[in-house]
């Protein structure tokens, strides 16, 4: 399971201990989410999903994501 | 107005302290401290535990001798137990850290160490009494020294129990972050 939880984390500019205690787990297991060491509960997906107010198919994926400057590339 | 004996119980309840407690758990809620590994000294105890047992299992006089060296053995052997079961403070499956301060993480983390050390104590258990059965045949053990030994081997399970779920916990557990300095947000 990949996601972007680090990239949407910075854009919104946001500790981990913020996010951890929004969607109610601790800074460590958002540490160990980000670095794919874990994979989430489809309920912690959602919250953390509807904390940052898109789908969860923004956040989570099967497959690896493609890099954001492919994406903006291919946008433009 | 006399008390039921229900608000007696309660009352007594709330004078341990305990409610307290959890109540000041419930309102820090999540945000603990991280989890610490504990690798090398369950492993270390474990060692040293295993020894003793065999040494045991294969002397069995060594528990009646007189020996002064041998008495202070017998005690310290005595309190393994406490050492292990203290050992485990120190590990990842802390007692002292409350279920309120678990997140699904932590949970899943403690369901399969524990799940590990009693497959491990169950197939232990599988094994190792037909083999203490065996070596009771052999050497023709008093009634009084099978009993010794059983009590050795069921204490030997209770701390093999508590030191494999820490150690299964302390080794499949990543290496800590709590820190931002990745994305800047520090």
């Amino acid at each position: 399971m990949h996601n972007r939880i680090a990239i949407f984390r910075a854009e919104h500019g946001i500790s981990r201990a913020k996010l951890a205690d929004a969607v109610g787990v601790n800074p460590q297991t958002i540490g160990y989410l980000e670095r794919g060491d874990y994979t989430p509960s489809l309920e912690l997906a959602l919250k953390i999903a509807r904390h940052f107010g898109v789908n969860v198919e923004l956040l989570f994926s099967l497959e690896r994501f493609e890099p954001i400057a492919v994406t903006l590339r291919r946008n433009d | 107005m006399t008390k039921t004996i229900l608000q007696r119980m309660d009352d007594v309840i709330r004078w341990t302290g305990f409610p307290k407690r959890v109540e000041a758990d419930l309102r820090r809620g999540k945000g603990a401290p991280p989890l610490r590994r504990s690798r090398w000294l369950p492993l270390v105890l474990l060692v040293i535990v295993s020894g003793l047992v065999v040494r045991y299992a294969t002397n069995p006089a060594l528990f009646a001798a007189f020996d002064p060296a041998e008495i202070v053995i017998r005690t310290i052997t005595a309190l393994f137990p406490c050492l292990v079961t203290a050992s485990t403070f120190f590990g990842p499956l802390n007692p002292r850290r409350g279920s309120e301060q678990a997140d699904e993480w932590e949970e899943a983390l403690g369901h399969r160490a524990l799940f590990f050390s009693a497959i491990v104590v169950g197939g232990l258990e599988l094994a190792g009494v037909p083999v203490l059965i065996a070596i009771a045949f052999i050497h023709n053990w008093s009634s009084q020294t099978i009993l010794v030994e059983i009590g050795l081997w069921l204490l030997y399970l209770f701390m093999l129990f508590q030191l494999a779920a820490t150690l299964h916990a302390s080794w499949s557990m990543p290496a800590a972050t709590n820190r931002d300095e990745e994305v800047g947000l520090g």
